[in-house]
């Protein structure tokens, strides 16, 4: 009897696992017709919701991608892809008006007036609380800046602040009247602080912020008081509640289609120019074509063969009704999730893993976005000692480094090579006519040249390597000497196959080219925090290899990372690259105030840089991206020939359509 | 219950008392030798913002500080140590507070306890479902093929359990996720819940606002309070049926105590239980998306059972990969002890006796070598509290694990610390646990 009782129960849990595989089936199609939720996988969970903390010591991407998107609205802005520079709030209807506006007079003043009707939301009850006004705009300057508060300013609050509002360069904000803002500054330029500083930084709310800065400066600790606040009812302006997070498993956020910017128009033809308009409320021009053609090839980005005249138009959304982040542990998962349409998109800031990638391409419904990112991977030494001082010694090694062998060959093309410090990419920045050394030379020729440059700066070899440039072939010497003294075999720190395979594999690269040329090199691969640490903590290095994601497209790290003043321990310039008439470029270019002359003036770093090499750059890795075409919809993909993909824009939530 | 008394009467009291000095001994050498090799790591957490040029040194600076990594090794050593004896674990360098009260320690940093209470759920209920399931496998198994010895059954069984406990987790786990999850679509492909499910739904009460209350968590605490409550019930009331003289006496018992229990608790989840409401979740929307049946709700309460429901859903594949991989280990061990008891004289007795082959295989061999499998049981359970590294990522099961492994990458020590102290606690005890164990199963063994 018993046995019958449980082949019944094994029957019956069989029954029912069945019954749940096909429920869970058609329920999934049940659900998926109800709302358009556009769903995004990302591989990190949030670590705050409080958006200044966001801004602040919490700056991960992850909490980017989530709590920035519609939140804190700028003065000023990029347009969309093509990097005009526009108003944000600020109101002006043609690009001289937004010139004249944010032009600082001889009094160190500048006014700028906001646009009126802009209102703030609650993002739990999805009420109108307010206008955002002039009040607003001041308070947030004021605040943060340092004017009003004891204990709190940019630097205290760490993170992004101090390059977003440099208390150095603001001096205070005043209401003049409801929509207009007079900012008085300590200098009359500085793109950096002004036009991509504090022009681009984001408003908050008074009324929901004041009492509690009020409270935090009264506060033993006013930062830890500050960034206390869970701050997820934070009134927004933007398109976007935030609205459930369930950690570890998924945030969401739900649309908001009564914010200001819904609805709005922008026009982007083929000729150049740019036109922003909601219709009936403003409208902007902007004549300047092309000014910044980040995008590097403008002829051969999105055409419409409808409209042949159109470039690119766009109208403001948000086009679904939600935005769901599911976080995903691994990337192997989140692509099989992608695959079985889970999930519509894939955000991370290294985007798709190589392994990947085929996989992706020739799945049916994926489409693929492929751009390049912001960044540089360089080498660099520690200039304070021989033979790393040698500029010939930096140039031998930057002439022996085969770039193109390794992106192309060992790489298999994840990486492109790159000869100078501004990536190729930034159209706008990169000089082109920096000096390439040994570009396009066989292995053979590339020695010639590096030993040439080595004996002219006075090395020699006990056994000098020879040169078959016929047969590109080199027998390796050994025993280099500089000044009748031996070079001792000097330690490469880069970072591990398992951090980095490109970085790993261009340290040995790097390593059996220099030995071949007597150049005594041992490769450590290593973590990246014992590098960091010995690099810019200690400065307790030979050499070393790393990479900078770049953020803007401004080169303000041109000064940042090679001016002398940045060589002490913990500063951008560990190398320490301690040239005056370097630093003196980089001050001038500080204080420039023309884009003409920063253009100048950036274009002459570079030059110097790609000739005094304290940085070899090696590589830039492309950004791939996969995202659901079969269900994302619109003018937004592919969305190509833009500086750090679809990442960089938090996922173009505003944009998006879906079927 | 005699034989508890006498086992805790027979010199153990002084043994547990010795055992737990030793215990706090060691648990101090432990934690002092884990804040050093951690302490030891080059850089700290500030070193994420190394290779953002948007991020001065002046402000990683005063991020440092307001960390309080600048200052001296000695001083965070003691802060650390008057922490634990305060019952603090610390406070996360990584995770911003994210409650409506922050911690008063803790302010606007979270508390590394928090973390521990919301992954622990999470991994303990996976960690212990598999665990269980993967020894019973492994025991059922063990005594078979003990028992068979040399039948096609050793072999296979053998073949295939070292296969599989040898093979490469994450590939095996990967593995599984395309057959059964991406290709078949019977399970999910990852995550402890479906958000499409949980995004409607919201706790009842003064917590529903809080997002620093994973609502997740409310139910799966109920699920751990309501397994380990009836497991303490069932087994007293094992303990109390084996007096009973008659053996359907007993199994009246037992399985009267099972049912009723399993009714409690579906009452309770299905909120028909007093004071449910409590328990309940608001829903905004009627039509859920759950693993049984498509469930439709009137907009407003809703019972939690669709919600644990959901857990059960996204448990399948993890708790597949996990026996698979690992029940050859307890399947070995129970084998090799097996065929140990099988030539004791009491065994060749049993079967002289003319009692049935599973008699004397279930009662007479296996309960005997049962000893060895339980210490290892043990072991397991009190592990099963740090999760598992591969499967946790894998699975985006958010776990002990990964909270372990992401705070020991990111250098966010307090929460390293903390929750290898926590998992160090457990081992401690459940070697204690193990040692009592052995005196109560075996009675040859005294502790005087």
């Amino acid at each position: 009897m018993m046995k019958y009782i449980k082949l019944l129960a094994v029957v019956a849990l069989l029954t029912l696992f069945i019954g749940a595989v096909l429920s869970s089936q058609s329920n999934s199609v049940v659900q998926a017709q109800a709302q358009k939720i556009y769903k995004l996988a990302i591989f990190e969970d949030l670590s705050s919701l409080n958006t200044l903390a966001v801004l602040g010591p919490k700056a991960t991407v992850w909490n980017f991608y989530v709590r920035l998107n519609g939140w804190g609205p700028s003065l000023f802005g990029f347009s969309d892809k093509f990097y005009d520079y526009i108003p944000g709030i600020a109101d002006a209807s043609t690009e001289e008006e937004a010139n004249k506006m944010k032009t600082i007079g001889a009094d160190k003043t500048a006014t700028i007036k906001i646009k009126k009707g802009i209102k703030w939301f609650d993002p739990k009850t999805g009420k109108e609380v307010g206008e955002l006004t002039a009040e607003d705009v001041a308070f947030t300057f004021n605040a943060i800046g340092g004017k009003l508060y004891k204990g709190i300013d940019p630097i205290k609050m760490g993170g992004n602040w101090p390059g977003i509002i440099n208390p150095e360069f603001f001096e205070k904000a005043e209401v003049v009247d409801k929509y207009t803002v007079k900012f008085t500054l300590k200098a009359q330029c500085s793109y950096s602080d002004w036009d991509e500083g504090l022009l681009f930084a984001p408003i908050i709310n008074k009324a929901y912020w004041e009492p509690k800065f009020e409270a935090a400066s009264k506060a033993a600790d006013p930062i830890k008081a500050l960034y206390e606040h869970k701050g997820d009812d934070e009134p927004v302006v933007g398109g976007w509640f935030f609205q459930k997070w369930e950690p570890g498993a998924f945030a969401e956020s739900t649309a908001n289609k009564n914010h200001y910017g819904y609805g709005v128009k922008s026009i982007r033809p083929y000729a150049g120019g740019y036109t922003e308009e909601k219709p009936g409320v403003y409208k902007y021009v902007h004549t300047t074509k092309i000014a910044f053609p980040y995008d590097g090839d403008p002829g051969t980005a999105i055409l419409d063969k409808d409209k042949p005249t159109v470039r690119l138009e766009l109208t403001t959304g948000p086009f679904v009704d939600a935005a769901q982040w599911r976080i995903y542990g691994d990337q192997a998962t989140a692509v099989a999730a992608l695959i079985k349409g889970d999930v519509h998109i894939l955000l991370n800031p290294l985007g798709v893993a190589a392994g990947f990638r085929k996989q992706l391409r020739e799945t049916k419904g994926v489409g693929i976005a492929e751009n390049a990112g912001n960044g540089l991977f360089y080498m660099s030494f520690n200039l304070r000692r021989e033979p790393f001082n040698v500029k010939e010694f930096r140039q031998a090694v930057s002439i022996m480094i085969d770039r193109e062998f390794v992106t192309q060959q060992l790489l298999a093309g994840l990486a492109i090579p790159t000869y100078g410090i501004v990536p190729s990419v930034n159209t706008a920045w990169y000089n082109p006519n920096i000096k390439t050394l040994g570009k396009g030379l066989k292995e053979a020729e590339k020695a010639a040249q590096a030993i040439e440059l080595l004996k002219k700066a006075g090395f020699t070899w006990e056994v000098e390597p020879k040169v078959d440039i016929a047969g590109n072939r080199v027998t390796p010497g050994r025993g280099l000497k500089y000044k009748g003294k031996a070079v001792a075999p000097f330690e490469l720190l880069a970072p591990h196959q398992g951090y980095d395979p490109l970085r790993a594999t261009f340290a040995l690269h790097i390593e059996e080219r220099l030995n071949k040329i007597g150049i005594p090199v041992k490769v450590n691969l290593t973590g990246f925090n014992t590098i960091a640490n010995r690099v810019f903590d200690e400065q307790k290095f030979d050499a070393w290899i790393l990479g900078w994601g770049l953020g803007g497209t401004f080169p303000d790290y041109l000064v940042e990372f090679f001016h002398s003043r940045n060589s002490g321990l913990g500063g951008f310039n560990p190398q320490g690259y301690n040239n005056p008439e370097y630093d003196k470029i980089a001050e001038e270019f500080e204080k420039a105030c023309e884009l003409s002359k920063l253009k100048e003036l950036a274009f002459k770093m570079q030059e110097m840089l790609s000739d005094e090499l304290p940085y070899v750059p090696l590589f830039n890795a492309p950004l791939f991206e996969a995202y659901r075409a079969d269900v994302i919809v619109g003018e937004r993909m592919p969305y190509e020939k833009v500086l750090d993909g679809i990442q960089g824009v938090n996922g173009h939530l505003s944009y998006i359509q879906l079927k | 219950m005699a034989r508890i008394w006498q086992v805790l009467t027979s010199g153990m009291s002084k043994y547990i008392i010795v055992r737990l000095l030793q215990i706090v001994l060691v648990l101090y050498l432990y934690m002092t030798l884990v804040f050093i090799i951690l302490e030891a790591q080059p850089g700290d957490i500030t070193d994420i913002y190394v290779g953002n040029p948007k991020i001065t040194p002046e402000a990683r600076e005063a991020i440092i500080k307001q960390l309080g990594l600048d200052k001296p090794l000695h001083e965070r050593y003691l802060n650390y140590l008057k922490n634990f004896v305060t019952g603090h674990l610390g406070c996360s360098f990584k995770w911003g507070n994210i409650r409506e009260v922050p911690d008063p320690v803790c302010r606007e940093q979270r508390p590394t306890w928090d973390l521990i209470k919301e992954r622990l759920p999470r991994t303990v209920l996976l960690f212990l479902t598999y665990t269980i399931i993967s020894f019973y496998i492994g025991f059922f198994l063990g005594k078979l093929i003990a028992w068979r010895r040399g039948a096609i059954i050793e072999y296979f069984s053998t073949v295939v359990g070292v296969v599989l406990f040898t093979v490469f987790t994450p590939w095996f786990a990967l593995l599984l996720v395309w057959i059964f999850a991406v290709n078949l679509g019977i399970v999910p492909i990852g995550g402890f819940i479906n958000p499409d499910n949980w995004r409607v739904v919201e706790r009842v009460g003064t917590v529903s606002r809080d997002m620093g209350v994973s609502l997740s968590n409310v139910v799966f605490n109920y699920i751990l309070m309501w397994l380990g409550g009836l497991t303490l019930v069932w087994g007293v009331i094992y303990l109390v049926s084996q007096r009973f003289p008659y053996a359907w006496q007993r199994r009246v018992a037992r399985w009267g105590s099972v049912c009723i229990g399993l009714l409690a608790m579906g009452a309770f989840f299905g909120g028909a239980w007093p004071g449910s409401a409590d328990q309940a979740v608001i829903a905004s929307e009627t039509r859920f998306n759950f693993f049984l049946w498509q469930l439709e709700f009137p907009a407003g309460t809703i019972p939690l059972f669709p919600l644990a429901l959901d857990f059960v859903q996204h448990m399948i594949l993890p708790i597949l990969t996990l026996t698979l991989i690992s029940f050859a280990g307890t399947m070995l061990l129970m084998r090799n002890t097996m065929l140990e008891t099988m030539r004791e004289d009491y065994v060749m007795a049993a079967k002289a006796k003319g009692l049935p082959d599973q008699v004397v295989r279930d009662k007479h061999a296996a309960r005997n070598a049962l000893l060895p499998v339980v210490t290892s049981l043990i072991f397991a359970i009190a592990f099963s509290v740090d999760g598992g590294v591969f499967t946790e990522t894998i699975f985006s099961w958010p776990g002990m694990g990964k909270l372990l492994l992401e705070s020991a990458i990111e250098q966010d020590y307090p929460v390293a610390i903390g929750t290898l102290v926590f998992t160090g606690i457990f081992a401690l005890v459940a070697h204690l646990i193990a040692d009592i164990l052995y005196a109560f199963l075996d009675p040859r063994i005294r502790y005087d």
